[in-house]
């Protein structure tokens, strides 16, 4: 086969460039540490990085969130246990007042402190947080959620629960509304033989402060009885919230483990194996030097240069 | 001549020539597109001598231009495929490298935005939160915009690259023309310069990586050239003719190589080009580009619709309904690159739901409620329109019903406003009105037998399940009785109206005034008697068992109101009757004939119709009477509304017309009325009646104030007004002769004056639509203003009915209906509970609840309890005012990443896939430019073994000629020589 002189330098031309190439690519890789320098040299590669970002940071976003729920779980939980020490204090007091053998002036003193307790225990249920929203008005976030009106204290917020996006799958719901944690007792009138009725949390405390003033044994009594339920109910809120703010824990762990999984097997996808390319560049580079020595030699022949 | 010197002479001159093709060859060894030429060397004709023959040297048979057309040929095609897959390659890569790369992919920036969704979730009521939202919203948005503009950016460019295409390949077919001219004149390829063919050759190699060519080669080496794949179409270098090519855009971007664009005769379009840079640049743009726009376009329009239809169904944090967060900046633009968010105030970002519902603190359940909304399933019965076709309510445009007491005739769907059903009866039927939860509006009292049969289980009738019946609000009145504070009506009936009013000697409108409520029947048949007690009620008030016929409700309606029937001050109720004969059906001929109530009109002297007006009115008396009314009819009417007989003769009848008597009609008049409820303070005030001045001094209530009106007209000895006070304390103003009356002055307000004239007949305890047919009028239901929710229409009764119906839908808003109006949720003893409205207090449901279920459905709210309810257990429903803090459509905004929107694709899936497809086919195009160079290379070594120059060889042909030169030399100096000892020896 003729190979005609223009195409012997076209083509060893090529070759050097090619190499040059080649070594531009691998050093390209090498300088960035990354397999891939432009997504067109390998697209799928290139998505599928994209991809395991896009889960990553969603990932973080889920934790960064149940933080976020975790901090006003964590300030309720506060204003809640500081509710159970003012309502233990408030049973003991109740205890004293029970007591037949103090005079009704001893109950009035009693009953001033008791009524400190109310408004310490108003001010605990509509407790805010550091934006100033309430801890307890459910979703109406800028709702005083206990409102006092002529001496009766109602609630106005509502019920409406955080729903958060899990982990894995679905979601997770919170739901500590004034009206649950400060929940109302079911009173057995059975002076009256009514039906069974609900007393709201500050009725219950207005109506056995007014009878400790009064010293009115039944329904000192039966405000006692009545206190215990508030009592428990509220612990019942604070175990309930343990419970949640232990889910968020195990949920956050799960994620940070899901996190690193995902980040090892990008690095997997995206990183460069530094000992493998720097062999293949060495490699790279020594057939260069080969072409291009070759190239020089070979060149060199001719016949003319045998003609004197 | 055979001597040595001739000879030498030959050969010197055969390798001179030899050495300098060798020469050309090594002068030419960088020259594109040079053939490389040898020499062919012949021996020149041998001469005899005796019987031998001796050889007269050599001579050059040929310089031969190195050629071969099939080389030439594939080094072309595989030209071409390798063009083509450039700039596939290139242009592809760099729409991937757009999309795939981490500062531009959407997969990221949707990705962001979504989590900034659940950041928001995570706090709702935070400010903050809400701005980052828009902020990545708006990043979201400008992403897209940046990639479809990059991805424009790149068809502009493709196009300006198809586009200098057709300019090169004009250029290069010019030239290929111009050597042809230079080929065409020598007959032979042996003669042609080789040069001149190299240059064709050169050409045509150009061209080919422009685009796919055919060529076909004449003896002489002229060169046709095609674009297509045959040569009847698409030739664009013929001889010496050179055609220009030329492309078209049409406006969606799709690009088209049309041949002599400009001469409309030889224009010719040419199909798709393959090959070289064209093929590859219209390859990437139906390949790549175009679906790689189409499907961003369709990733952006429905992330945009997703997104809005759910913020739409959410409130912001002031408790307004959400609007749209994305909208597109202009219509013109693919959607992708107008994206933009149409919100700016984070307040507006609507993250709560549109609906909560509270329960009451005090319940003794411990239950809480939660509430999910779908759009609400239509009835299974078409709506009105669908039935009753059309708007026109006169009888004779009715539908034919069958009439089923438990299947409905049609809805009327919510938002339908002003609808008029009526019913013209065969018979005792009825219309039934109810709304979904089986509150009757209108019609008759359903009993216990037929509520059972229509709320069977089964019963494919649109009632809600579970619902229970309810008369309560049964044709009442528009107020606190009424449902939901609506106004309906059954029966006939009429009300004050706005007419215009006309300058009597212009005829041009003045004003419009409000002009009395009058209700006109139906002719009345013959038979109208027996009207059954207390069947019928005029403005409320019940007809006397004594109204037997249409001459005792005359007078008892024109009778003067006794006491507690104040709702007919002020009506009159007379027989009218006129019968209208177009003139073009009166034939006025000698032989006419007319009889009138019997009695035959003399027609002799009658010429004209005014002359027979004329004769009518003289020969029939005063009651019947003839006149010609402007629009081209003869009028005759009654004074007393009596009826009219009208005959003729056999065949020579006057009125072209059917004969008969034509029976009055019931006329019931108002006359107008104004309610005024209370007295306001008149401190400072003033009142004028019809323009006159009151006098307030003396007023102390409504009733001295209607004593001082009627006092002060009387001194006027003005006796048409009226003012008296009903027993429920209103004072109506009025007139006696149904002429005008204005209240003006500052004492009343316009609303505290409330225009009240009206004629309502309708149903007494046990009237029906056949009844009120006996008076001459039409039952019809009415529904006055828009309707909040679906109505049910019922005719009941036997038979088949007549029925016609009008109404105007309008667009209706079912979850803003909803939020407009709160209501509550009780439960009773047994399971049941009641829905109440809280504006109206209208009990809208009564139902039992499923303690299984623990769910309650209404109007596409789905009500679920999480515990036990008690008995007077309340859950309010409202629209979310305070929620500011409630993140559950913000939630569902992120949710919209897990879900499949596009085919069964999640939007970030859908683009991986877009982005996946462009990458596959920049792949696929680089393995085969790979491939192709491969091809190419051998085509193009396999051509320069065969015709290139190698410089060693032409050494080595350099050194063999010399040789040969020189030795040729030798020989004439031989031959000298020999010359030389020739001489030397004479």
């Amino acid at each position: 086969m003729r190979i005609s002189t223009a195409y012997f330098y076209d083509h060893a031309t090529q070759q050097v460039v090619q190499a040059q190439k080649r070594i531009t690519e691998s050093q390209a890789q090498l300088a960035t540490g990354k397999k891939l320098i432009n997504p067109s040299d390998e697209p799928d590669r290139a998505l599928l990085v994209d991809r395991f970002r896009a889960s990553i940071e969603r990932q973080e976003a889920v934790k960064s969130n149940l933080n976020t729920q975790d901090r006003r779980l964590s300030s309720q939980e506060t204003a809640i246990s500081s509710s159970v020490e003012v309502m233990l204090r408030f049973k003991e007091l109740t205890v004293q007042a029970s007591n037949d053998s103090l005079a009704p002036s001893d109950r009035e003193a009693i009953a001033i402190e008791m009524v400190n307790l109310r408004a310490q225990l108003l001010e605990l249920a509509n407790t805010r947080d550091d934006l100033g929203h309430y801890l307890f008005s459910g979703a109406s976030a800028t709702t005083e959620p206990f409102v006092e009106t002529n001496g009766s204290v109602a609630y106005v917020g509502d019920q409406t629960s955080t729903r958060l996006t899990a982990a894995q799958k679905g979601h997770l719901s919170f739901t500590y509304s004034g009206s649950e944690v400060f929940g109302r007792v079911v009173r057995n009138d059975s002076s009256t033989q009514s039906q069974n009725q609900s007393v709201g949390f500050f009725d219950v405390v207005d109506d056995l402060i007014t009878a400790v003033q009064g010293s009115q044994p039944d329904d000192i009594r039966r405000g006692l009885a009545e206190t215990d339920q508030l009592f428990n109910t509220l612990n019942l809120s604070l175990v309930q919230l343990g419970a949640d703010r232990n889910n968020i824990q195990q949920e956050t762990s799960i994620i940070e483990s899901t996190v690193l999984n995902l980040r090892n097997t990008l690095s997997g996808i995206e990183d460069l194996d530094y000992a493998e390319a720097v062999s293949r560049m060495n490699r790279e580079m020594l057939a260069m030097e080969a072409a291009m020595n070759s190239f020089s030699k070979s060149s060199q022949l001719s016949l003319f240069n045998y003609m004197r | 001549m055979s001597d040595m010197l001739s000879l030498g002479a030959s050969g010197i001159n055969a390798y001179q020539r030899a050495l300098a093709t060798v020469s050309n060859n090594i002068a030419n060894v960088a020259t594109d597109g040079y053939s490389r030429q040898t020499v062919s060397f012949q021996s020149t004709t041998p001469k005899a001598y005796g019987t031998n023959y001796v050889g007269t040297g050599v001579g050059i048979e040929a310089i031969v231009r190195q050629y071969d057309a099939f080389i030439e040929s594939n080094l072309r095609g595989s030209l071409s495929d390798l063009k083509s897959q450039s700039p596939l390659v290139n242009y592809a890569n760099r729409v991937v490298d757009l999309m795939a790369d981490e500062s531009t992919s959407l997969t990221l920036t949707m990705g962001k935005f979504f989590s900034s969704a659940r950041d928001l979730a995570a706090e709702p009521a935070s400010l903050i939160a809400r701005n980052v939202f828009l902020r990545s919203a708006d990043s979201t948005a400008s992403a897209f915009r940046l990639i479809g503009q990059q991805l424009e950016a790149i068809e502009a460019e493709s196009r300006i690259g198809i586009g200098d295409i057709p300019k090169s390949v004009n250029t290069l077919a010019e030239q290929l023309s111009l050597v042809n001219k230079q080929l065409g004149r020598t007959p032979l390829l042996e003669n042609q310069p080789a040069e001149l063919l190299d240059e064709r050759d050169r050409l045509l190699r150009q061209m080919s990586e422009h685009l796919r060519i055919r060529t076909q080669f004449a003896t002489n080496g002229e060169v046709k050239v095609s674009l297509t794949d045959n040569f009847d179409q698409g030739v664009i270098v013929e001889r010496d003719k050179a055609m220009t090519l030329g492309l078209e855009v049409s406006p969606d971007s799709r690009v088209t190589m049309v041949l002599n664009p400009y001469s409309p005769d030889k224009r010719e379009t040419l199909g798709s080009l393959g090959g070289g840079t064209l093929g590859g640049l219209l390859a990437f743009r139906e390949q790549v580009l175009k679906p790689m726009q189409e499907n961003l376009n369709l990733l952006a329009k429905t992330f945009m619709d997703e997104v809005n239809a759910i913020h739409r169904q959410g409130v912001d944090a002031m408790g307004r309904p959400g609007e749209d967060l994305f909208t597109l900046s202009s219509s013109e633009l693919p959607v992708a690159q107008a994206l933009g968010v149409g919100v700016v105030d984070p307040q507006r970002v609507a993250a709560a739901s549109a609906f909560r519902v509270v329960a009451e603190p005090l319940n003794q359940g411990a239950s809480l409620a939660r509430i999910a909304y779908s759009a609400p399933p239509a009835a299974p019965v078409p709506a009105l329109q669908q039935v009753v076709t059309g708007i026109n309510t006169h009888p004779d445009a009715s539908v034919l019903v069958d009439v089923q007491t438990i299947t409905p005739l049609a809805t009327v769907p919510a938002g339908s406003k002003d609808t008029v059903i009526y019913l013209d009866p065969d018979g005792d039927q009825w219309l039934q009105v109810m709304t979904r939860d089986g509150r009757q509006l209108l019609g008759k009292e359903l009993g216990t037998t037929e509520w059972n049969l229509l709320s069977a289980p089964d019963a494919k009738n649109g009632l809600a399940a579970g619902a229970s019946y309810s008369a309560e609000y049964l044709n009442q009145a528009a107020g606190p009785d009424s449902y939901l504070g609506l106004s309906y009506f059954i029966g006939a009936r009429a009300q004050f109206q706005s007419v215009s009013e006309f300058d009597p000697q212009s005829h041009l409108e003045i004003g419009t005034r409000m002009a009395p409520a009058r209700l006109t029947g139906e002719r009345l048949s013959a038979s109208a008697t027996d009207l059954g007690n207390g069947t019928l009620t005029l403005n409320g008030i019940t007809l006397p068992n004594s109204v037997d016929d249409v001459h005792d409700f005359i007078s008892w309606v024109n009778s003067t109101p006794g006491a507690g029937q104040e709702a007919r001050i002020g009506l009159s109720a007379k027989l009218v009757n006129s019968v209208a004969i177009p003139t073009q059906a009166i034939r006025l001929a000698s032989d006419s004939v007319l009889y009138l109530n019997s009695q035959r009109i003399d027609l002799s002297n009658v010429s004209s119709l005014s002359g027979l007006t004329q004769a009518i009115n003289t020969q029939m008396g005063p009651n019947l009477q003839a006149t010609l009314a402007g629009s081209g009819e003869l009028v005759l009417s009654t004074l007393d509304g009596s009826a009219i007989a009208v005959g003729g003769g056999a065949d020579s009848k006057l009125f072209a017309l059917p004969e008969g008597t034509f029976q009055g009609r019931l006329q019931i008049d108002a006359s107008p009325n104004y309610t005024i409820a209370s007295l306001p303070d008149k401190a400072g005030k003033s009142l004028a009646i019809n323009g006159r001045s009151i006098d307030l001094g003396a007023v102390t209530d409504l009733e001295s104030l209607a004593q001082t009106i009627l006092a002060e007209f009387n001194a006027l000895d003005i006796r048409n007004i009226r003012a008296t006070v009903t027993s429920s304390g209103q004072l109506v103003l009025g007139t006696l002769d149904g002429s005008e009356l204005r209240v003006s002055g500052t004492l009343f307000t316009n609303s505290q004056v409330r225009r009240s004239d009206k004629v309502e007949l309708s149903f007494g305890s046990g009237g029906s639509p056949a009844e009120l047919e006996k008076l001459g009028f039409r039952t019809a239901a009415y529904l006055d203003g828009a309707m909040p929710e679906d109505l049910l229409v019922f005719v009941a009764g036997v038979g088949t009915a007549k029925v016609t119906a009008s109404s105007t839908p309008t667009e209706f808003d079912a979850q803003a209906s909803l939020r407009s109006s709160p209501f509550t949720i009780e439960f009773g003893a047994s399971n049941r509970y009641t829905i109440t409205d809280k504006a109206t207090g209208t009990l809208l449901a009564e139902r039992t609840y499923d303690p299984v279920s623990r769910s309650i459905s209404y109007r596409g709210l789905t009500f679920t309890f999480n515990s036990v309810v008690e008995p007077g257990d309340k859950f309010y429903f409202d629209n979310n005012r305070n929620g500011n803090g409630d993140n559950t459509n913000i939630l569902r905004v992120s949710d919209l990443q897990d879900q499949a929107v596009i085919g069964s694709y999640t939007l970030t899936e859908a683009y991986v896939d877009f982005v996946q497809r462009a990458g596959n086919v920049a792949q696929q195009a680089s393995l085969a430019e790979k491939t192709l160079g491969v091809v190419y290379d051998q085509a193009l070594q396999t051509r320069e073994a065969a015709v290139g120059v190698n410089l060693d060889e032409e050494a080595a042909d350099l050194i063999r000629f010399q040789q040969a030169y020189q030795a040729n030399a030798k020989v004439i100096q031989v031959a000298g020589n020999v010359f030389d000892v020739l001489l030397n020896s004479l």
